[in-house]
């Protein structure tokens, strides 16, 4: 294992960089405080942000899976039907991971 | 109602609404977080070492690919960028989160560090106005708190506890396409899902591996010019 002191300047590095860029983002709010644009930016960001997450994270679900994404297309499939039927986050997310891991335990008892 | 009653009733009102909105992705959080001490582990770094990562950086994305730096000896000024790069994202989130909400400067300051995307995800899909500041830290302590003790679960137990378990890490997936839509009930734009599904879909087929700053910046832009090019008059409506 390497020395305590790299370790520990690694995590620093990382964790700097990281609060740096979180507390720069409230400055740059701070600086364009009477810019309309930013405020307005400010409204439509968080939709176009999850939209971008939520492509980013669904472009990645094969990764990992033992199903070759059959498991969590179905459980996508579940958790936005289950959505739009009750509107309750926690419920959704429930469903839909319930069947993901459902459906990923199905090759281990066809091949076990 | 008396100053004190009123002030404990929001303390515990905050709390409560942060568990009602928060609590399953919190329990989400700790299973992903677990997944994360094990492999952590299995690439050799020793089980103490994952929750101090865990605790400091608490950036998903960013923490596995340090553990990897670090194995890897990787130079101090590499993980620098590779921070930079895949955490340039955040350089909007100060734009809507509600900040504005959390009152004391120590308060304000953890708020700030802990501002990682499902804290961005949970706390900008309401108005501000419905938001306590407890609620704010609340729901970011959840989070940490999760992130570190399912890591820690995870590294000292070794793989041992999700051993024959999968797909557990979809409800992180589930958490951002259902925030999505909740995003776009309560704000039907449509104009705005255009611009990013095209910048995710141009950045995905640009730089597959990591797309995120990319679609963002795109995003960002896309944002402004819309701004730029529609009439006055009808600003206010979006």
């Amino acid at each position: 294992m390497t020395s305590g002191w790299y370790v520990a300047a690694a995590i620093a590095t990382a964790s700097g960089v990281t609060f740096a860029l979180r507390a720069g983002s409230f400055l740059a709010r701070a600086l364009w405080r009477d810019s309309g644009l930013v405020a307005r930016l400010a409204r439509a960001l968080p939709l176009g942000v999850l939209t971008v997450l939520a492509v980013w994270v669904t472009a990645r679900l094969r990764q990992g899976s033992v199903t070759g994404g059959v498991a969590e297309a179905v459980a996508l499939v579940v958790t936005v039907l289950v959505h739009r039927w009750r509107h309750h986050l926690g419920l959704s997310l429930v469903a839909g991971t319930g069947v993901c891991v459902a459906l990923s335990s199905v090759p281990a008892l066809l091949h076990g | 109602m008396d100053p004190v009653s009123s002030v404990d009733a929001t303390r515990s009102g905050g709390v409560a609404a942060a568990v009602r909105e928060a609590g399953v992705v919190w329990l989400g959080i700790f299973a992903l977080g677990v997944g994360f001490g094990a492999w952590a582990t299995s690439q050799g770094l020793p089980w103490w070492l994952v929750p101090l990562i865990s605790a400091s950086v608490l950036a998903g994305s960013v923490e596995f690919l340090l553990v990897g730096l670090i194995v890897a000896h990787a130079s101090l000024v590499s993980i620098a960028v590779t921070t930079l790069l895949v955490n340039s994202r955040h350089l909007v989130y100060g734009l809507s989160f509600p900040l504005e909400r959390v009152r004391g400067r120590r308060a304000r300051l953890y708020s700030v560090f802990a501002l990682c995307d499902e804290a961005y995800a949970l706390l900008t899909r309401t108005e501000p106005a419905a938001l306590s500041g407890r609620q704010v830290i609340a729901t970011q302590l959840g989070i940490h708190v999760s992130w570190v003790t399912g890591a820690l679960s995870g590294a000292a137990l070794g793989a041992v506890l999700l051993r024959g378990v999968h797909g557990v890490g979809f409800v992180l997936p589930a958490l951002f396409v259902v925030l999505a839509l909740d995003a776009y009930a309560s704000r039907p734009d449509r104009v705005t899902v255009a611009l990013a599904l095209a910048s995710a879909g141009v950045a995905q087929l640009a730089v597959p591996g990591s797309m995120l700053p990319l679609a963002l910046g795109l995003l960002g832009v896309g944002l402004a010019v819309r701004d730029g090019t529609s009439p006055r008059i009808s600003r206010g409506a979006w």
